[in-house]
């Protein structure tokens, strides 16, 4: 196997009396991508977090590409260092954006972060905006104006504005329509295909999960529960909060019930 | 009679100095018992349509048609009337129960104000009630909770103590608006499993609006499909995944995920989902629509009975969809 891009190895997180991440530990190889499946409390989003500097971990050790990432960054340098390998991608388009802010701007910001040349920066928001299928047009207007499906192809070319290796998606999908979250789902496939991206797909929902991850880790009160390859784990699961989860979701001949383990 | 009647529904609001349409002519009937899953997108006017049912429309607007609750027009209700319509004859659970419930209210105060105040109930018969239907949802140590802050319960023993609530009074209609969108998959399953059995117990009907038509079908009879503030299919919910003719319903259900295996590309919808607001001369969907011929794009196509559907689509009796 390659060496990993993404290395966490026996992460925790304690704040008070509370575990909120148990030793979770896990690979994302280049261009592959990993589930962190769970319902709210289960930690998915506190690992997301430590990924990207905005806890810091108990204790544990993050390695990407062999640097050590188990602190957070120390200053903007170390930042902005960071920035070219990992980016996120929240649930809500609508507060993740500044509102006073015009897309075009929000995109050549990101972008003179890593670019000097300003004429290079104005290119290349444009060619970010094609990338993720938003009209040029849009770079001039704010986010009020943009339908929640464009605020979060917005997000995501922002993400996308360091050139990242690896993009964490928070519930990037969970707040949008149907027929607009297979569209973002389709685009994110083909952003990978073009750029090599990996992605790490933070959700708890099991039919995207399946749809999008090479391989998962199951989350719950903190612990990883079960892992393994997607369509293995979901064909076969192991463990019964695995089980109890696929059986939760409504479908052919479903019926609500009270499921426990 | 039927237990709610709606005739024409159309729904104006205020949009800067205009008035706009944002319902367009919907009706449907609800008999006793009976339950309904309204689905669609943002936009579509399913909320408003089901608020509409309980007398809450928004400030500044003007309903048309008629909406009436066993004979009764909701519109001509007073405020007393429509005061005891919505303590006692129907009952609504909106998506998000932390943002219904007061919170500087007890639990127990919370479950007990309609009843006492509007019902004229003494305190200590609702306290004792109150006790009963939150075992009945399954709350254990009832007593202790009715002490509790809403904060100091999760999202899904807070939904269940607004089903609680509502069963106090006997309703013959439940409103859900998206009751399980905010809670667990796990915890969705047991509320789901929770309104079905009280609600087939009781002999309640329900109108249940979802964007999750998977989930509406399983607790539904008939599945009411709405784009852009308009009916486009009606039909029995057994029928929604291998009988539906309108183009949308289609593309609704083959746009998700599937979790039994693995597409490469999922067949998206082109397009923004478009809103009651936005006027065309024909068929809203046919911007969007795989099937969209001239006339989708000249005249409005109005409901029509195909077997056992509703269908508005000037094309759905042509497609084959492989109707079985």
């Amino acid at each position: 196997m390659s060496t990993p891009l993404i290395k966490v190895s026996n992460l925790s997180k304690q704040y008070g009396d509370l575990l909120a991440v148990a030793d979770v530990s896990f690979e994302l190889p280049p261009s592959g991508s990993i589930g962190i499946v769970g319902e709210s409390g289960s930690g998915k989003t506190t690992v997301a977090k430590i990924l990207v500097g905005l806890e810091r971990a108990t204790s544990g050790k993050i390695e990407v590409e062999g640097q050590d990432w188990s602190l957070p960054a120390k200053n903007s340098k170390e930042r902005r260092e960071r920035a070219k390998y990992l980016q996120i991608v929240f649930q809500d388009p609508y507060s993740s954006l500044d509102p006073r802010q015009s897309i075009g701007t929000a995109l050549r910001e990101a972008l003179s972060i890593s670019m000097k040349d300003s004429d290079e920066v104005i290119v290349r928001a444009s060619e970010l905006a094609d990338l993720v299928g938003l009209p040029q047009r849009i770079l001039e207007l704010r986010p009020a104006k943009l339908s929640g499906g464009q605020r979060q192809r917005v997000a995501i070319a922002r993400a996308l504005a360091s050139n990242p290796k690896a993009l964490i998606l928070d519930e990037s999908v969970a707040a949008l329509d149907v027929s607009i979250q297979a569209q973002i789902l389709n685009l994110l496939v083909d952003i990978r295909e073009q750029t090599g991206i990996a992605y790490i797909l933070v959700s708890h929902d099991l039919a995207v999960v399946r749809h999008f991850a090479d391989s998962l880790i199951v989350m719950k009160n903190g612990n990883v529960v079960e892992r393994g390859q997607t369509e293995a784990v979901m064909d076969q699961p192991n463990h019964e909060y695995t089980k109890l989860l696929l059986a939760s979701v409504p479908g052919p001949g479903w019926v609500p019930g009270k499921r426990s383990i | 009679m039927s237990l709610v009647e709606i005739e024409s529904f159309t729904l104006d609001v205020q949009v800067v100095e205009a008035s706009a349409r944002v319902i367009h002519e919907v009706s449907f009937k609800l008999e006793a018992g009976q339950s309904i899953g309204i689905v669609g997108e943002s936009g579509s006017g399913k909320s408003l349509t089901l608020r509409a049912i309980a007398g809450l429309s928004p400030e500044n607007s003007v309903v048309g048609g008629k909406i009436s609750f066993q004979g009764e027009e909701v519109s001509a209700m007073d405020r007393e009337r429509l005061m005891q319509y919505r303590s006692s004859q129907v009952a609504m659970i909106f998506q998000d129960p932390r943002s219904a419930i007061n919170p500087v209210r007890k639990v127990g105060d919370f479950l007990t104000e309609n009843v006492v105040t509007n019902l004229g109930w003494s305190k200590s018969d609702a306290k004792t009630k109150a006790i009963e239907v939150l075992t009945e949802v399954g709350i254990s140590n009832p007593e202790k909770q009715l002490k509790a802050f809403p904060s100091e319960l999760s999202g899904g023993m807070l939904q269940r103590v607004m089903i609680a609530s509502n069963l106090l009074c006997q309703p013959d209609l439940l409103l859900a608006d998206e009751p399980t969108t905010a809670l667990d998959v796990t915890t969705q399953s047991s509320v789901m499993a929770l309104i079905d059995q009280l609600r087939l117990s009781r002999g309640m009907a329900m109108i249940f609006v979802s964007h999750n038509l998977e989930l509406a079908t399983a607790v539904c009879d008939k599945i009411l499909v709405m784009y852009a503030g308009r009916i486009v299919e009606l039909l029995p919910a057994e029928n929604l995944r291998e009988k539906s003719r309108h183009p949308y319903t289609r593309a609704l259900l083959d746009a998700r995920p599937r979790l039994d295996g693995r597409q490469n590309r999922l067949n998206a919808i082109p397009g923004q989902p478009a809103s009651g607001l936005e006027w065309t001369q024909g068929c809203t969907f046919a911007a969007r629509c795989a099937f969209a011929q001239d006339i989708c794009r000249s005249e409005v196509p109005v409901l029509r009975k195909i077997q056992e559907s509703d269908v508005a689509c000037h094309r759905a009796d042509e497609i084959d969809w492989d109707v079985s």
